[in-house]
């Protein structure tokens, strides 16, 4: 998936004003763009582009998804920023070198030349070198001073023209080019060793450059080993979870089935020994009515039986014909008696009648039981 | 005056014997009406024992059977309601198992990453019991045990 920078994202934006932000979320996802992306481009608040864009992707913030977008986001920012600083490592390092670009080249250029006048690049070079030599500015005119002070010398000496002169022209110029070109061959030797240091140097600060690009480098691979390995753990760990919310729905839906059977026993069970007891309880009330009446009946029957037992005889009167009899004589005799004493003036009797006495056999008040 | 005493002594005596007859049936008269008393009594006090006897032991077999009669009809339920609730127990007991035993494969598949399939994860409705039969609650009437006759 390419990378688009925020040029690219605002070029975008300019084309397609009316896009509905659902529609932008949606395509920014598709192609990678993140909502930081989209805030650093546009300038919106990094807040609202991404409550737009979950809202228009259907993310809800949480979960696996969003943590994948925001490893691989973070991943590859992380790679963008890392290539940008390794850019600007090179540059600086670039600039760096720069510096000792001029040296370098004058100190391989004296190099050449030292080595050609020394001969270690062959003849030819070094007769080129040596012509070149003679030929410099510096040589010319240390030479043409030299002269002209010998011929100037000569001249005053009178001596132009002379073969001393030519002599000692001839020995200054050889003197001359002997001296100067040990100065020289030395001076270029110098020129030489100042460019091995500034490519000494150089070479340095280039290992340096390595060293600090193969260490962001090694860091850049790291990126997508820790972002492959975070979401793996990630992964795994969501798949422990779900197994862990899977075992937990089961347990718990194997608790309710167990519970639905075991309630609807006991429902039964309950209720059948509620209504169990319903009926013990009416039949054993019956049965206790029915007991309760037999010892009433029982009590009642016992009761009048017992109050007609205990009830007196109702004793006969039994006649006492004899005593009337008696008491019949008596008063007969007793008129006799008297009828016989008003005669004879006899006082009348006291006496009780005879049936207390001589009845009392039957009248003795026998009881039915001869009580 | 001889004769006159005479016959009184005679009426007297006469007299005095259908008095003493007179008296001694009235005697017996009178014990024998005690004595019936005593027997009506005697018979009345054992008809009412009878009475009893015969209400007691007409009415406590009517509740000896009534007791039973409840007993059997709670024995009748139990006997009803035991295989049900077994039944139903087991029911849930065994799909209950079968749920666990449903999500141990997802469990796997979650672990190892494969797609979870939760349709073997369902609400179960255990079958209902098949209900109680109601014995006969009609309880026989004391009229019918023919009490108050003996």
């Amino acid at each position: 998936m390419p990378n688009y920078t925020n040029q690219d994202i605002q070029n975008w934006f300019a084309s397609n004003p009316e896009m509905p932000a659902d529609q932008v979320a949606q395509l920014a996802y598709q192609n990678g763009v993140s909502p930081q992306q989209i805030s650093e481009a546009t300038g919106f608040g990094l807040d609202y582009v991404t409550q737009l864009y979950n809202k228009g992707n259907g993310i809800s913030g949480s979960g696996l998804n969003p943590a994948f977008q925001a490893l691989n986001q973070g991943g590859l920012d992380a790679t963008a920023r890392i290539n940008q600083t390794q850019g600007q490592v090179g540059d600086i390092y670039k600039q760096g070198l720069s510096y000792l670009d001029p040296y370098m080249q004058q100190g391989s250029q004296a190099n050449n030349l030292q080595a050609a006048l020394s001969g270690a690049m062959g003849p030819e070079a070094q007769k080129q070198a040596y012509a070149q030599y003679q030929q410099s500015p510096g040589v010319a005119f240390a030479q043409q001073e030299a002269e002209r002070a010998l011929l100037r010398n000569a001249s005053a000496t009178g001596g132009l023209g002379g073969g001393n002169t030519l002599r000692d022209l001839t020995q200054l110029a050889t003197g001359m080019y002997m001296q100067d070109y040990n100065n020289q061959f030395n001076q270029i030797g110098t020129v030489a060793d100042r460019g091995l240091s500034a490519s000494t140097t150089g070479a340095g600060l280039q290992g340096q450059q390595a060293q600090v690009q193969a260490g962001l480098g090694q860091f850049a691979a790291g990126i997508p080993m820790n972002v492959a390995g975070a979401q793996a753990g990630m992964q795994f760990q969501a798949g422990r979870d779900q197994a862990s919310a899977i075992q937990g729905t089961t347990s718990a839906l194997s608790n309710l089935i167990n519970q639905q059977g075991d309630g609807m026993t006991d429902i039964l069970g309950n209720s059948t020994t509620t209504i169990a007891t319903l009926f013990q309880n009416a039949a054993n009330g019956d049965a206790k009515s029915k007991e309760d009446l037999a010892a009433i009946l029982g009590n009642l029957s016992t009761s009048n039986a017992s109050m007609v037992g205990s009830q007196p005889i109702i004793q006969g009167q039994p006649s006492n014909m004899l005593g009337t009899v008696g008491q019949v004589a008596s008063g007969v005799g007793g008129l006799w008696a008297g009828y016989n004493s008003g005669n004879s003036a006899q006082p009348a009797s006291t006496s009780t009648p005879a049936t207390s006495s001589a009845y009392g056999p039957y009248n003795t008040g026998y009881g039915l039981y001869g009580a | 005056m001889a004769v006159a005493t005479s016959t009184a002594l005679l009426a007297g005596a006469a007299a005095t014997g259908a008095a003493a007859i007179g008296d001694s049936m009235s005697n017996k008269a009178a014990i024998k009406s005690a004595e019936k008393q005593k027997a009506a009594s005697q018979a009345f006090i054992e008809k009412q024992i009878a009475q009893a006897r015969s209400d007691i032991f007409k009415l406590f077999p009517e509740a000896q059977k009534s007791r039973q009669q409840g007993l059997d009809a709670s024995l009748s339920l139990y006997n009803q309601a035991y295989p049900q609730m077994q039944e139903t127990f087991q029911q849930g007991n065994v799909q209950a198992q079968q749920a666990l035993i449903n999500g141990l494969p997802q469990i796997q598949n979650a672990i190892m990453g494969r797609a979870v399939d939760m349709s073997g994860l369902q609400a179960v409705a255990l079958q209902q019991p098949g209900g109680l039969t109601m014995p006969n609650s009609q309880l026989a009437p004391i009229s019918d045990a023919g009490v108050g006759n003996a």
